[in-house]
């Protein structure tokens, strides 16, 4: 992997940067928009 | 034929219930994620590690392991909102306003992903990040569609009218999908035509295309994956105040 960074693949490694910051995007949002429900709802329940 | 078509029915009419959606996505998330995730890691090392360079690119061609699902399930997505808003104006189905909602912003990064990644093939390759080429102009016009849709249903307080405003803007937009589909064939564009062939022989090599054809499955079984967090999420931003909603979040499930 090292190799191929280093032998002119700046060009990959961004795409390969990029892909994971759109996966990793798209997968945390709706975790977080959900979970933030849940708590607001469990806190409104205990008090 | 019959039973057939009255078990579509009763899908068609089960899909409409929130409650039902909520639970049945929490049974298959596992399995679509896992299965997501094999099908993604397989296909990358494949396409980026094993499969052969290409004789005149070398390895910058192996964007194309990321370019081309994200533009195909870009499209793809599109599609799906277009149907989902013909639903919506026609029957009125309440879930199909939200699977908008909720698609609209996946769609909108996979196009972005599809665009920058084609600019950071396109400037080693053509000598330039960006052309005002037929195909490309037509995958950005899908961006701003996406985006038009994101900030229009935001633009309304009540989910009812946004859903109908943002149902009728999706079906407007999919004229652009056969543009972008044909617009290496009637233009003559900078952008090569399509490599991949359903009735004609594919013109890359089998070598290339496997690892390909894994990564494209592997996208669209994220975008399955994401699809039904987003709108489980989106559920919960609806049905908060909901006894069965309520019941769930204090069962933990």
């Amino acid at each position: 992997m090292i190799e191929l960074i280093i032998n002119n693949h700046l060009h990959l490694t961004l795409v390969s940067i990029l892909t994971v910051i759109v996966l990793l995007i798209n997968l945390l949002m709706p975790l977080i928009k959900l979970n933030k429900i849940k708590k607001s709802l469990k806190n409104i329940e205990t008090t | 034929m019959n039973k057939l078509l009255d078990a579509i029915k009763v899908f068609y009419h089960k899909l409409g219930s929130y409650p039902w959606f909520y639970s049945i996505s929490s049974k298959l998330l596992p399995i679509a994620s896992i299965l997501a995730f094999l099908f993604f890691v397989i296909g990358i090392i494949w396409g980026i590690f094993y499969s052969p360079s290409d004789a005149i690119q070398g390895d910058i061609y192996r964007i194309i392991y990321m370019h081309v699902p994200a533009a195909s399930v870009a499209q793809s997505i599109y599609f799906a909102l277009a149907i989902a808003g013909f639903v919506y104006v026609v029957w009125k189905m309440k879930m199909a306003g939200l699977f908008i909602k909720a698609m609209a912003p996946i769609g909108a990064s996979f196009t972005l992903l599809a665009l920058v990644s084609g600019a950071i093939w396109g400037q080693p390759t053509w000598g330039t990040w960006w052309v005002w080429d037929a195909r490309l102009t037509s995958t950005l016009v899908l961006l701003l569609f996406y985006l038009a849709i994101i900030g229009l249903y935001s633009s309304f307080d009540n989910k009812k009218s946004a859903d109908q405003a943002v149902s009728i803007l999706a079906m407007v937009g999919a004229i652009n999908l056969p543009i972008i589909k044909k617009s290496v064939d009637w233009w003559n564009t900078l952008h090569q035509p399509s490599s991949i062939r359903v009735f004609e022989e594919s013109t890359i090599s089998s070598e290339m295309l496997f690892p390909l054809l894994v990564c494209i499955l592997a996208f669209y079984l994220i975008v399955f994956v994401f699809g039904l967090m987003a709108m489980r999420a989106e559920i919960a931003t609806r049905e908060m105040n909901k006894d069965w909603f309520k019941k769930i979040v204090i069962n933990n499930d």
